[in-house]
């Protein structure tokens, strides 16, 4: 083979690696574009007007975000790569208190973690969490940045709210982004 | 320049993007609060 051959190869193995390395970020961004134009939103809303089957597993609803998962148990950051942990020295929903979720913004082996979608959420927007079969509706009322080290917006509050966290900016990330939100109504579960 | 000083230094690129590039999926970002 001509080196010249073996050089455009080269140049455009050089550009397609480090299009991954700089494009992988941002396809998540596209994705969701893509999505918000399919009546997902709707569809969570309306997730948040019907009570939960039972015996649903714990759930976090994020209308805004197109986000709907399970949250996951776990004594340590290991369990962040299931999707959103609850943090376990925080409250749950039952107990009142500060209940705490953090989940990865983006990392290379799940470019779209739990909380990428999380800077999308404004004041005012709709969260609902399944827990133990109820359902608890939230309404955002702070979002806001932080340092990795506040760990105030962890501390036990006497009205209970919901904390939700992860990594900000999306590249090169150093701080946190925060989003709180307060209970507006629960419901219970229908049997099925 | 030369097409054999050209493939060296493609050669030595693709490798170091190579390198960022696992060194990117290794990076494990710490979500978590702590002090």
């Amino acid at each position: 083979m001509k080196l010249s051959r073996v050089n455009t190869i080269l140049l455009l193995g050089i550009i397609f690696v480090n299009a991954i390395t700089l494009g992988l970020p941002f396809v998540p961004a596209l994705l969701f574009s893509v999505r918000s134009h399919n009546g997902a939103q709707q569809k969570l809303e309306h997730a948040l007007q019907v009570a939960p089957p039972a015996h649903t597993a714990n759930t976090l609803i994020m209308p805004t975000a197109l986000f709907n998962e399970p949250v996951f148990e776990g004594p340590d950051a290991r369990t962040l790569r299931n999707g959103v942990w609850h943090r376990p020295a925080s409250s749950t929903p039952d107990k009142g208190g500060n209940t705490v979720f953090a989940g990865h913004r983006f990392t290379y082996t799940d470019p779209e973690g739990s909380f990428y979608h999380l800077d999308k959420l404004k004041i005012g927007d709709p969260l609902g969490l399944v827990w133990e079969d109820h359902l608890y509706r939230y309404t955002v009322q702070q979002v806001r940045v932080v340092g990795p080290n506040e760990t105030a917006i962890e501390a036990p509050t006497v009205q209970p709210q919901l904390t939700l966290y992860t990594c900000t900016p999306l590249t090169l990330p150093k701080d946190r982004l925060v989003v709180i939100a307060t209970p507006t109504t629960t419901v219970e579960h229908h049997e099925r | 320049m030369s097409d054999k000083r050209k493939c060296y230094i493609l050669c030595a690129l693709l490798v170091a993007s190579i390198g960022l590039l696992v060194y990117a999926y290794n990076l494990a970002n710490s979500v978590v609060i702590s002090l």
